[in-house]
């Protein structure tokens, strides 16, 4: 299932790299909403560092939404109270989705299939009850509001704005593909390679001499530096952090970002993210029930097309190469 | 790996295609309208309220301002502050939409007004907390509706006066930015009269349980149990307080109800004696909620409520500000406004200049009977009216330039 | 803190608890057969009582309206059940786990949506049935009646279950089956069919709890969110596929739920999501414990 991620002697910046930055770059020259670009990379690093669980380790985690909101309300509480600088707060993000990726790792690796699930779920609810009733520092209900979003200041005298959407979109757009070749490094690494085996086999993972439980909190906490510093960006972004940031609601969209895209590689959740955050948009203009179309979208994929829409796109091309090749030999 | 590059090429060359056949054509001539409400999740029908309400004041004023023609843009807030923001700084943006009206919930409202001032659009609202006009205020958002503070003035305090009797009262709060001002401003009441607050509790926004509050305000011996909670959780809270029989053993105030609307949704069976504040009530002298009446009566068969008067006022406001200062320049709209004074739907308003506060009259009314209901819309009897804002001395506002 | 609120709590926590029990049971016996957890559990619970209000408005202001709501909504719901197990949750049986989850979290995304769309965004509600209306006086305290008949109608369905499960031939089949589903195969007995059976069962005994909660709390679309992840904590509690379990769970969230309102408010969900980590990390098998 994941073809790329077994690929040896990947060069950091390639041209898989180059046309995916050159996509993602496009976005906001091509979509007609001015902030939404940025929200999609967003999510699409969240969706991302979820599959490292899921389409990778094979762990289904329904916990992100917490790594997501505690990276977010780091990036938020710094910015309103300490006025550090941001790319500090956004590595603070990055630290305390690592951590509490740690925390809740730690616990649920000691229990697999079902019981896993929930143990995610228990501590998704855990994190979410509490930012809801730390009012004085979360602001509950009603998000944390007012957080700044100052200038990057790289050196005296050196400033770099992120005031407008295109200037704070070349940002994300930066950070976002320095996360995925990192990513990708280390899912092509030997490290990335067992974690594919413990997903399709972990008994001889384990035979084969591999500590798994090891292996599996290292993706855990990876996951969570990347969906903190994500949940980071996402305060920058708003400029508030809402609650919802750490609701189960937001486990709930990288898992559908990942599986609509498809979980077998690691550019599915990236178009993922971007096929239901555009649909959405739309979608939500035209007709308030979009979400029941996403609901038996969903179904449909679950039942007919697990490879997700990426399985679809390459599937396609497999077979037009295939057509292609043909016609050049019979000629 | 090459079938992936082509594979990437082939999604970009679809998607450029699809999002420029889409693409929505630009606002330009228009006046645009982004009204904020719920079209999903529990409090959908109130977005359809506000659907109404703003509709009939484009009809007023024949769907055209200086000319130009007024359009309106309804927005799902799904009542959550993050996705509001959201959609307003979109709305904002990429259509260029610079009014937006409405809000349900306070959490919401505020995060709206964080969005109008960083992108300098005008926010017309009719939410409670205080701090909306007050600590939080700023340029570019007005309010309508008495905030909490009038609300509990206007209700608890007639009501201490009425019920000398009445010395312990039990609270029921929402959790969230609304309960906790209107919760603020109570216990600042029951203290000023020395009344005793014997228990208060919090519940989420949406919440659908409530014996276990209801029974501890019984075991309270409460005289007077407020419900500090409005629409959905509101009629739920009433109904099962009758279930357990707490109606019978003490006196119930709603202080911020939507009218009409919750009397006829809980029914007289529920509803008789309990008392309920009220920003908009259809059965006073005044001439234009009299001219509204008239148009619901014809184009529903009904009267209008409180879901309904709110956001056909937001836009005739806006409307009304617009034509008066002649252009559509959101400075010079905000001008006009700060200070006005006119007709409005409880009689004489006038909107405040420091802090666009709109100084309005709060109605306090008790549901009436079953046998005493004449005629449609006759639910509950008017017991007390007035105006309570607070002045500037004493308000947190401090507005920037 | 007198000893009669304390009583008074103590009967919330036991209604509260009856109908987490209801649902929790569906959800329990399904996980032990099916071996999956339904998260489309909480929407059919919405689904009970969105079809108990049409019945009920449709027979009329007769005053046994209600009590052919009750009988009949759970059995449509049932069907629905049925419906969706032979059409989507069969396809899925043989492959990996976590797609059947999320199978059935779409499976009720979709059925809220749809309950949106046939019924309104609007909640709906229904007056309590004239029987049952008013409060019984304890003396130290008074309780609604409807509430006091809830808690023993939901003993007896649970009773019946019960003596269903351990008594008849066809729950001898349900039983084996939660051991070893194969080993049923191999004896030549339709597994399928009992699969079908097990899930309407369950899914109508969700519908049975919302449609009895209607005159309470009334019905919204999203009733079911919040009440499904509070019957995961109960049935993880209680010890998953057991029937026995998911009772004693759901009658220990109820009756914390309504005491913790008492002691600790702010505290109660922490509380209970804690007591769900812990049980599966000390107790995999729940409380309960038989299997």
């Amino acid at each position: 299932m994941v073809e790329e991620g077994l690929e040896r002697h990947k060069p950091l910046i390639d041209r898989e790299i180059c046309m995916l930055a050159g996509l993602a770059f496009l976005l906001p020259f091509v979509l007609p909403y001015k902030s939404l670009p940025a929200e999609i990379l967003i999510y699409a690093l969240g969706a991302v560092s979820f599959n490292i669980l899921l389409g990778y380790t094979g762990m289904l985690s329904f916990g992100q939404g917490a790594l997501f909101g505690m990276g977010a309300y780091t990036t938020g509480l710094l910015l309103i109270h300490l006025g550090w600088h941001p790319l500090a707060t956004l590595v603070c993000a990055s630290l305390s989705g690592a951590i509490t990726a740690l925390v809740v790792g730690l616990f649920s690796i000691q229990r697999i299939g079902l019981y896993f699930v929930m143990l995610t779920l228990a501590f998704n609810q855990l994190v979410f009850f509490i930012a809801y009733q730390l009012k004085g520092l979360t602001g509950g209900d009603d998000g944390l509001l007012d957080v700044p979003r100052p200038n990057l200041s790289i050196f005296p005298g050196l400033q770099i704005p992120l005031q407008t959407n295109l200037q704070f979109f070349l940002f994300i757009w930066i950070v976002f593909i320095g996360c995925i070749i990192v990513i990708r490094r280390i899912l092509c690494s030997p490290f990335g390679r067992v974690l594919v085996a413990i997903k399709e086999n972990p008994e001889r993972a384990v035979a084969v001499g591999y500590n798994i439980q090891y292996y599996k909190l290292t993706a855990f906490i990876i996951s969570g530096l990347f969906t903190g510093l994500a949940g980071g960006l996402y305060a920058l972004f708003m400029k508030m952090v809402p609650i919802t940031a750490v609701e189960l609601v937001t486990s709930t969209d990288f898992i559908i970002m990942s599986l609509l895209g498809g979980l077998g590689s690691l550019y599915g959740p990236i178009i993922g993210a971007v096929v239901v955050k555009i649909a959405s948009e739309i979608l939500s203009e035209i007709w308030a029930r979009w979400l029941l179309v996403l609901g038996l979208t969903f179904i449909v994929f679950m039942l007919f097309m697990k490879e997700g829409i990426w399985g679809l796109i390459t599937a396609a091309l497999e077979k037009l190469k295939v057509n292609l090749s043909g016609k050049v030999e019979k000629s | 790996m090459k079938k992936n590059l082509k594979a990437l090429l082939a999604v970009g060359v679809v998607a450029i295609t699809v999002i420029f056949l889409t693409m929505p054509a630009m606002a330009s001539e228009k006046v645009v309208i982004g009204v904020l409400s719920a079209f999903s999740g529990p409090y959908a029908s109130l977005g359809e309220d506000s659907v109404r309400g703003s509709q009939y004041a484009v009809e007023e004023v024949g769907g055209k301002v200086l000319g130009k023609p007024v359009e309106l843009m309804f927005i799902d807030t799904e009542v959550k502050p993050g996705v509001a923001a959201r959609k307003t700084r979109e709305a904002a943006e990429s259509k260029g939409v610079k009014y937006f009206a409405g809000c349900i919930s306070s959490g919401v409202a505020l995060a709206v007004s964080q969005v109008a001032r960083e992108k300098g659009v005008l926010f017309y609202t009719s939410v409670g907390a205080d701090a909306v006009t007050g600590s939080k205020c700023n340029k570019y958002t007005f309010r309508w509706s008495l905030p909490t503070y009038g609300a509990i003035q206007q209700t608890v305090k007639p009501l201490i006066k009425m019920y000398p009797d009445a010395k312990r009262w039990y609270t029921i709060t929402p959790d969230y930015v609304f309960g906790h001002s209107l919760l603020k401003n109570c216990i600042d009441i029951f203290n000023e009269f020395g009344v005793k607050h014997v228990g208060n509790d919090m519940h989420p926004l949406g919440h659908t349980e409530f014996s276990s509050f209801i029974t501890k305000a019984m075991a309270a011996k409460a005289d007077f149990v407020v419900f500090l909670n409005f629409g959905k959780d509101t009629i739920n809270a009433i109904k099962q307080a009758n279930n357990f029989g707490l109606t019978k053993r003490a006196k119930i105030l709603v202080p911020w109800s939507s009218g009409l609307r919750d009397l006829q949704e809980i029914g007289p069976d529920f509803c008789e004696g309990i008392y309920f504040g009220c920003q908009f009530w259809h059965d006073v002298d005044v001439p234009l909620t009299k001219k509204l009446n008239e148009a619901w009566m014809k184009k529903y068969k009904r009267l209008p409520s409180y879901t309904e008067a709110a956001p056909y006022l937001h836009a005739r406001m806006i409307l009304k500000a617009i034509e008066m200062a002649k252009t559509t320049d959101v400075k010079s709209v905000i001008k006009v406004l700060e200070g006005l004074k006119y007709e409005g739907l409880t009689g004489e308003e006038e909107i405040q200049e420091f802090d666009h506060q709109t100084r309005k009259k709060y109605y306090l009314l008790q549901a009436k009977s079953k046998k005493d209901i004449k005629g449609p819309g006759d639910y509950a009897t008017v017991i007390s009216s007035g105006v309570s804002v607070k002045s500037q001395a004493e308000s947190e506002c401090r507005m920037e330039d | 803190m007198g000893a009669g609120l304390i009583l008074m709590q103590l009967l919330n926590g036991i209604v509260l608890g009856a109908i987490y029990v209801l649902i929790a049971v569906g959800l329990s016996v399904v996980f032990g057969m099916l071996n999956i957890i339904n998260f489309a559990h909480g929407a059919v619970y919405a689904l009970g009582a969105y079809f108990a209000f049409s019945l009920a408005s449709l027979i009329g202001a007769w005053t046994g309206s209600f009590w052919i709501a009750v009988a009949v909504a759970p059995l449509g719901v049932a069907v629905v059940g049925a419906g969706i197990e032979v059409s989507l949750l069969r396809r899925m049986y043989d492959v990996v786990h976590e797609y059947q989850i999320l199978l059935t979290f779409a499976i009720a995304l979709v059925i809220q949506e749809l309950i949106i769309l046939i019924w309104g965004p609007i909640g709906k509600s229904v007056s309590m049935p004239p029987q049952l209306a008013g409060v019984i006086d304890f003396g130290m305290f008074t309780f609604p009646k409807y509430r006091i008949f809830l808690v023993v109608f939901i003993a007896l369905v649970c009773m019946g279950i019960w003596l269903f499960i351990h008594k008849t031939s066809y729950g001898a089949i349900v039983r084996a089956g939660t051991d070893n589903r194969d080993m049923v195969n191999c004896l030549g007995i339709n597994i399928y069919r009992v699969f079908t059976l097990v899930f309407s069962l369950g899914v109508g005994l969700a519908g049975l709890a919302g449609a009895l909660a209607l005159p309470m709390r009334g019905a919204q679309p999203l009733m079911g969110d919040t009440i499904l992840l509070l019957c995961f904590v109960v049935v993880v509690i209680g010890g998953l596929g057991s029937l026995e379990g998911a009772i004693l769970g759901g009658l220990i969230v109820g009756v914390v739920e309504s005491m913790m309102i008492l002691l600790w408010p702010q505290g109660t969900m922490i509380a209970i999501f804690a007591a769900m980590a812990i049980v599966i990390l000390t107790r995999p098998r729940g409380l309960w414990g038989l299997r």
